[in-house]
């Protein structure tokens, strides 16, 4: 239990309150509906404070910088690929997602944050394609390049969950500029999201409220930090809707949307 | 018609305005005050007995809240 304003309150009101409080002071920070990943955004991250169970509600960029990268535009190159002096191409690296099992590989860039600097990311949904093969009409079997399909995926009767995430501290050595970064913890998918991200897989570590609070302020051994990062949020209690292509630039990018010739997910788990 | 989102209510130092405003899908309430208070946040939370109350957003006023809270429900009701 926790006290707002003297007034004793779940947990999860609390956090309710705190991210009201934010979304408050800054207008528009949570009022959105869609984070586009490779945009590399500013989201809403519950952050620990140290010493406290207790946490502050902050604005980190989405896409996690090592701490080796020196200046802003290293940051860009590792992102978009680049060049190298001898002329070699140096393909990109995503720094969005933290895959579960190899978060503490030693020599991972996670390492340290998975065991030092844990979060929550706060999300009201996500986005995910769903890859669906079409037939040959002649031959009857599946084509080569797939059809993509996007949908939004929730949480049943929840406005807004958590996901399990990694930050990062980080100052630019020319311009002094300090931002904190974050990556999200992808697990294994589960009966529902193996259908939707079906060419890969995988989802986010969402997790219940008492794993956050475990994940964020926990005194966790490493099996223990691998274990609730391996976490499969129940494929029941999640569900999945088609929207449209374009929905990165209509007003609401969530609206369920049907697609001819796209078999409906089977939701038998 | 009367308008529900921006509206004035008697406290008894004087006259406040109110506008409902929602943020993240959650209703607000956006109280100016005809003194020299600073203007004040309140929104409706759930204790951990189940039942409702006002709070100041953020935390700090809740007399104030409460106070304020109370005139808007009454407001409402008489909606109903």
């Amino acid at each position: 239990m926790c006290y707002y304003n003297g007034q004793k309150v779940t947990r999860v009101e609390y956090i309710r309150l705190k991210q009201l409080e934010k979304a408050v002071a800054n207008y528009d920070f949570l009022n959105r509906d869609l984070q586009v990943g490779f945009d590399y955004n500013m989201n809403a991250v519950l952050k620990p404070i140290s010493g406290k169970e207790d946490f502050d509600i902050v604005q980190m960029e989405w896409g996690f910088i090592p701490h080796y990268l020196k200046t802003r535009e290293e940051v860009f190159k590792m992102r978009n690929g680049y060049k190298d002096s001898s002329g070699k191409f140096r393909p990109l690296i995503i720094t969005l997602n933290a895959v579960c099992e190899e978060l503490l590989l030693p020599g991972k860039i996670y390492r340290n944050a998975a065991l030092k600097r844990r979060c929550l990311v706060l999300s009201t949904g996500f986005f995910e394609w769903r890859h669906i093969f079409p037939l040959n009409k002649k031959t009857g079997q599946p084509l080569k390049t797939a059809n993509k399909y996007p949908y939004y995926i929730t949480i049943k009767d929840k406005s807004y969950f958590f996901m399990a995430g990694i930050w990062q501290p980080w100052t630019d050595k020319v311009t002094g500029e300090y931002v904190e970064s974050f990556a999200i913890v992808t697990t294994k998918a589960n009966k529902l999201m193996e259908q939707v991200h079906n060419s890969k897989k995988r989802m986010p570590t969402i997790l219940n409220e008492d794993l956050g609070y475990e994940w964020m302020f926990g005194n966790v051994s490493e099996e223990r930090i691998l274990e609730i990062a391996a976490t499969q949020y129940p494929a029941n209690e999640m569900q999945a809707c088609s929207i449209a292509k374009d929905f990165r630039e209509v007003i609401e990018p969530t609206k369920e949307f049907e697609h001819e010739d796209v078999p409906a997910l089977e939701l038998n788990f | 018609m009367e308008n529900q989102n921006k509206f004035e209510l008697n406290l008894k130092n004087g006259k406040i305005q109110v506008q409902r405003h929602s943020v993240g899908a959650q209703v607000i309430f956006r109280i100016v005050f005809s003194d020299n208070r600073p203007p004040l946040v309140i929104s409706r939370a759930v204790h951990s007995n189940a039942y409702k109350f006002w709070t100041s957003i953020p935390e700090g006023r809740q007399k104030e809240a409460e106070e304020v809270g109370t005139l808007i429900s009454e407001f409402f009701k008489t909606f109903e």
